[in-house]
């Protein structure tokens, strides 16, 4: 009987280890994957694997898997962006590494990669490296959806495209965890569900704690009268520009 | 009489020969249509429609759906009356549409050449106008000539490029789930195909 109750916990233990490594080896395997094909820069072979690598990481942030593998996984990840032209998503993946998975000896590498992927996307250097500090601030908490809230904060201000499709993913997954969530991001989320355009948002967020409405649209009669046909399309009520008034009051 | 007897005797047993192998052949395609759903000449004793393959995870439907697709020379009858169809096979729609709108206007083309001369001859006993009113039969040749070679055009780069597409949309599935495949068993982690013995417990309130 003692032999069958070892050999039952040995089967237990056995299970929950190769379980545990599978979970890992997951992105270990996609991470051996990107350094293969970046190294042979073959534009073809490094595109076909963007989806691929998005659905890993993607296992990541909904696990919270906290793995040192992930940090060289999101490097590896931000070349391969690199290589396909994609600076929007290159910034976003160094930005994912930095703050989520911070790791020492690819710092250096990252900042310099950050800012010519910003460069690509119009963003001045000097603002480029306080979004980088200011990123570098984020593993100072444990706390994973601090973290998360830091990196969504963070991208938001690089305003790509394919960047906000992510992002919104990772919005739901965030608020989902925080009661309280954080009121940029709040602005941020509402802008894009009633589905303005980016160049039209960044002009908003940039102002967003102006003392006036006025100041908020930068005094651009065009701009503002866009965001209120948006917004009452948007919410199709008589509670139109409740929502939009409330988030972005110049008096909070 | 023996040269006789031999004619006799051979033609006498190719009777019964080919009597035989007809009636082997009925048994054999009746024994055949009873193991399958439809009349096969290969054997088929399962239908294949209800095997499940091992889709690699992480794999769209596109890409097992391009995966699963080869060009056979029913395909390139089908290309030819179906514009752009290799492209569309291959899931290059913009090329496919492309092709589709070329070759129309290479029918419309057609089209309209033999209307135009069925009217001017059958008016005119002639066909072809020319600034003076007489007919240039150089007009119909050019348009004529122009017409068919987008039609041909079209038809040859629609198979052409559109296998090499294909192709290559398929190498690179290949080599991208082949080598993951390659790189799992390196690491020496779990093979997803492998079966392992679970054992769990789970909480719910």
């Amino acid at each position: 009987m003692r032999i069958f109750k070892y050999l039952l916990i040995g089967i237990f233990l056995f299970t929950l280890g190769r379980n545990l490594i599978a979970q890992k080896s997951n992105v270990f395997i996609e991470y051996k994957y990107l350094e293969l094909t970046n190294s042979q820069n073959n534009i073809d072979v490094i595109e076909d694997n963007y989806r691929n690598a998005e659905l890993v990481s993607d296992s990541i942030i909904i696990n919270q898997d906290e793995n040192y593998i992930n940090a060289h996984f999101y490097y590896e990840l931000a070349k391969a962006y690199k290589l396909g032209g994609k600076s929007g998503m290159c910034a976003f993946s160094l930005l994912r590494q930095l703050i989520l998975f911070s790791n020492d000896s690819l710092r250096n590498g990252g900042i310099q990669s950050f800012i010519d992927a910003c460069a690509n996307l119009e963003i001045d250097k000097s603002k480029a490296v306080n979004i980088y500090k200011t990123g570098a601030k984020g593993p100072n908490t444990k706390n994973f959806t601090a973290r998360l809230e830091l990196l969504i904060e963070q991208s938001i201000e690089l305003y790509d495209k394919e960047v906000e499709k992510i992002l919104k993913q990772y919005t739901f997954q965030y608020e989902k965890n925080t009661p309280n969530s954080s009121l940029k991001i709040k602005q941020w989320k509402y802008l894009s569900d009633i589905d303005l355009d980016i160049s039209s948002k960044k002009d908003i967020m940039n102002n967003y704690n102006a003392s006036n409405t006025d100041d908020i649209f930068n005094n651009n009669a065009k701009l503002k009268n866009k965001v209120l046909k948006k917004v009452k399309k948007h919410d199709k009520n008589s509670q139109a520009l409740a929502t939009f008034t409330e988030l972005f009051n110049p008096k909070k | 009489m023996i040269n006789n007897y031999s004619i006799m005797s051979f033609t006498f047993n190719t009777k019964i020969l080919l009597k035989t192998i007809f009636s082997l052949l009925f048994i054999f395609i009746l024994g055949e249509s009873l193991f399958s759903q439809d009349l096969d000449i290969y054997k088929k004793s399962k239908d294949d429609n209800l095997e499940t393959p091992n889709i690699p995870s992480g794999m769209s439907y596109s890409e097992f759906q391009i995966l699963s697709r080869n060009l056979r020379l029913k395909d390139m009858m089908y290309a030819m009356v179906v514009p752009g169809y290799v492209h569309f096979k291959a899931d290059e729609k913009i090329t496919g549409y492309t092709l589709l709108g070329l070759r129309t206007v290479g029918y419309i083309g057609l089209g309209a050449i033999y209307y135009s001369y069925n009217k001017h001859y059958d008016s005119n006993y002639n066909y072809g106008e020319t600034n003076n009113g007489t007919i240039d039969p150089n007009n119909y040749d050019i348009a004529f000539v122009t017409s068919l070679t987008v039609i041909f055009a079209t038809y040859f780069y629609d198979w052409i490029h559109g296998d090499y597409k294909l192709k290559k949309k398929q190498n690179l599935i290949r080599y991208k789930y082949g080598l993951k495949v390659e790189l799992q068993n390196t690491y020496g982690q779990i093979n997803t195909v492998d079966v392992v013995p679970i054992a769990s417990i789970a909480l719910s309130f």
